[in-house]
C-alpha cells in the first residue's frame, strides 16, 4: 500500500499510516473499562456471541489457538481451558495497554500455563506458517487498516485443515432493526462511553467503524479471495454481529 | 432457523439446570458415570434449534461427572434425536419421549445408538432431587433452624404434590366416565371395538361381493 493512500477512521479519512496509531489511541483510553463497557453495551449480549464462536471454533484438547486481537482474553480464558496442559493459546494483540489488562485479569482468573502473550500486528503475525488448528479474532478486524492483508496473514500461520473465526458487528437484516440499531449507536452509545468511561470520542469512533465494516457477503467474498475455503457466516441477533469462518484448504 | 445466539443462550440454561439438578442428585450422577462419555444430538424442529448434550463423566475425586450442552458441534454424535423442541423439554423434564415405544407416525426419528437412548430415558425418569438440601442451601447461614423450616416446607410441597397428582388421575378418570356415561358424547372402549369389527365385517362383505360381481361380468363377457 502506497504511503499517500487514505483509509477510514470511522467516517473520518485519514492516512494510511496514521489509522493505526488512532485506532491505538481509542483502545488505549478504553482498555481499562473495556469488559464493563462491553458488558453494558451489549447487555451482556457478548457473552453468548463468544460461546457460539468457542462451540463453531470445536477446538479439542491438544490443540494450538491463536486469538487476535484478543484484548480481555474472555476467548483466551475458555480456549484455555479446551485445550489444557497439551494445547497452548497465544494471546495476541496490537496494543499493549488492552493486552496487559488482559493478561492481569486472566492471571487473576488463575489461566495460566497454557497461555501466551503476543504484542503483534494482524497484518503481520510474529508466527511461522502452519502453526495453528484455530485462529479467533473477534470484533479486532474493523479495526485493521488493510484486512486483506491480516487475513492472508491468518491464513499462513493456520495449519492446513485449520480454521478461522471471525467474530464482527455487521448489517443488520432487518431493517427496522437496522434503524434502532443506528439510534442506539449513534445516541446512547456515546452518552454512556462519555458517562461511564469519560470517553464520547472513543465510542462514537466504535459506532462509525461498524458501519464502515464489509457486510456479511462482502467479508466472505473476502476470505475467498485470499484463499479459505468453505466460507460460511452465522448471523446472530438479527445480523447485528455475524461469525465468519473458513478453513485453510 | 432460530437465531444461532438465541440457541446458544438456551443450550446455556439447559446446561445450568441440568447441572444444578444434578448437583443435588448424587445417585444420578453416579448413574451418568456409569453411562460414560457420550453425545446426544436433539435435532428439534418448531422452531429450528440444535442441542449438543455431551456426558463428561469423571470418577471421583478428580471432578464431578456433568453434562456440557451446546448449540453446534463437530464432535462424533452417540445418538441423534430428531423431534419437536417441545418433544426435547418434555424428554429432559420427564425422561418420555412421546411415541418412542412406536415411532412410526410420531415425528420422532432416532440415529445411533438406541440402547445408550434408553439408558439415558432410565436415568431421567429416576432424577431424584434433593430438594430438602436445595432449600437448605438456600436458606443457610441459618443454622438448625433453617434445617427444620426447609424439611417442613419440602414435606408440604411432596404432600401437595401427591394431592396434585392423585386429583389429577380422579379429574380425569371422573371426566372419561362423565363424557362417555353421561353426555353420551364419546364412545366406550367396548362400543368403539363393536363398531370397528362390523365395519371389518362390512367391508370383507363388500369385498366379497366386489369379487362374485367381477367374476359375472367376466363370465358374461366370455358368452
Amino acid at each position: 500500500m502506497k504511503k499517500d493512500q487514505t483509509t477510514h477512521f470511522g467516517y473520518e479519512e485519514v492516512k494510511v499510516e496514521e489509522k493505526a496509531d488512532r485506532v491505538a489511541g481509542v483502545f488505549h483510553s478504553v482498555a481499562a473499562k473495556y469488559d464493563l463497557m462491553n458488558d453494558l453495551m451489549s447487555g451482556g449480549v457478548h457473552r453468548v456471541w463468544k460461546r457460539f464462536t468457542i462451540e463453531v471454533s470445536a477446538v479439542r484438547a491438544g490443540q494450538s489457538v491463536l486469538d487476535i486481537a484478543g484484548g480481555t482474553g474472555d476467548l483466551t480464558a475458555k480456549f484455555s481451558r479446551i485445550v489444557g496442559s497439551e494445547g497452548r493459546v497465544v494471546l495476541a494483540d496490537i496494543n499493549d495497554s488492552m493486552l496487559k489488562v488482559g493478561r492481569d485479569k486472566l492471571i487473576d482468573l488463575g489461566v495460566a500455563g497454557n497461555v501466551h502473550y503476543s504484542l503483534a500486528d494482524a497484518q503481520h503475525l510474529p508466527f511461522a506458517d502452519n502453526s495453528f488448528d484455530c485462529v479467533t479474532i473477534a470484533f479486532g478486524l474493523r479495526n485493521v487498516t488493510d484486512k486483506d492483508l491480516a487475513l492472508a496473514s491468518m491464513l499462513r500461520v493456520l495449519k492446513p485443515g485449520g480454521r478461522l473465526l471471525v467474530l464482527e458487528f455487521s448489517k443488520p437484516q432487518s431493517s427496522l432493526l437496522e434503524k434502532i440499531y443506528d439510534q442506539y449507536s449513534f445516541k446512547v452509545l456515546p452518552l454512556m462511553g462519555k458517562l461511564v468511561a469519560n470517553d464520547a470520542d472513543s465510542y462514537k469512533y466504535l459506532a462509525e467503524s461498524i458501519r464502515m465494516h464489509p457486510d456479511q457477503e462482502t467479508l466472505k467474498t473476502m476470505m475467498q479471495n485470499v484463499g479459505f475455503v468453505e466460507c460460511a457466516y452465522y448471523n446472530m441477533t438479527g445480523g447485528i454481529v455475524a461469525l465468519h469462518k473458513g478453513i485453510k484448504a | 432457523m432460530i437465531d444461532p445466539g438465541f440457541n446458544s443462550v438456551l443450550a446455556l440454561a439447559l446446561e445450568q439446570a441440568i447441572n444444578t439438578a444434578l448437583k443435588l442428585d448424587p445417585g444420578t450422577r453416579a448413574r451418568l458415570r456409569k453411562l460414560g462419555k457420550s453425545l446426544f444430538h436433539f435435532s428439534c424442529s418448531a422452531p429450528e434449534t440444535n442441542f449438543y448434550f455431551e456426558i463428561h463423566a469423571f470418577d471421583p475425586p478428580d471432578r464431578a461427572t456433568h453434562v456440557s450442552v451446546a448449540s453446534y458441534s463437530e464432535k462424533t454424535v452417540t445418538t441423534k434425536i430428531s423431534a419437536s423442541l417441545l418433544d426435547t423439554l418434555l424428554f429432559l423434564a420427564t425422561g418420555k419421549l412421546e411415541g418412542s415405544t412406536n415411532l412410526v407416525g410420531s415425528g420422532i426419528s432416532i440415529l445411533g445408538d438406541s440402547a445408550k437412548l434408553m439408558e439415558l430415558q432410565g436415568i431421567l425418569q429416576d432424577l431424584d432431587i434433593d430438594w430438602e438440601q436445595a432449600l437448605q442451601e438456600v436458606s443457610t447461614p441459618g443454622g438448625e433452624i433453617a434445617g427444620v423450616l426447609s424439611h417442613q416446607a419440602v414435606n408440604a410441597i411432596k404432600m401437595f404434590l401427591a394431592w396434585f397428582n392423585k386429583s389429577r388421575t380422579k379429574f380425569h378418570d371422573n371426566l372419561a366416565t362423565y363424557l362417555q356415561e353421561e353426555l353420551r358424547l364419546l364412545p366406550t372402549q367396548m362400543e368403539f371395538n363393536n363398531f370397528y369389527e362390523n365395519l371389518a365385517e362390512l367391508r370383507s362383505d363388500v369385498e366379497r361381493a366386489d369379487a362374485r360381481l367381477s367374476a359375472l361380468l367376466q363370465k358374461l363377457k366370455a358368452h
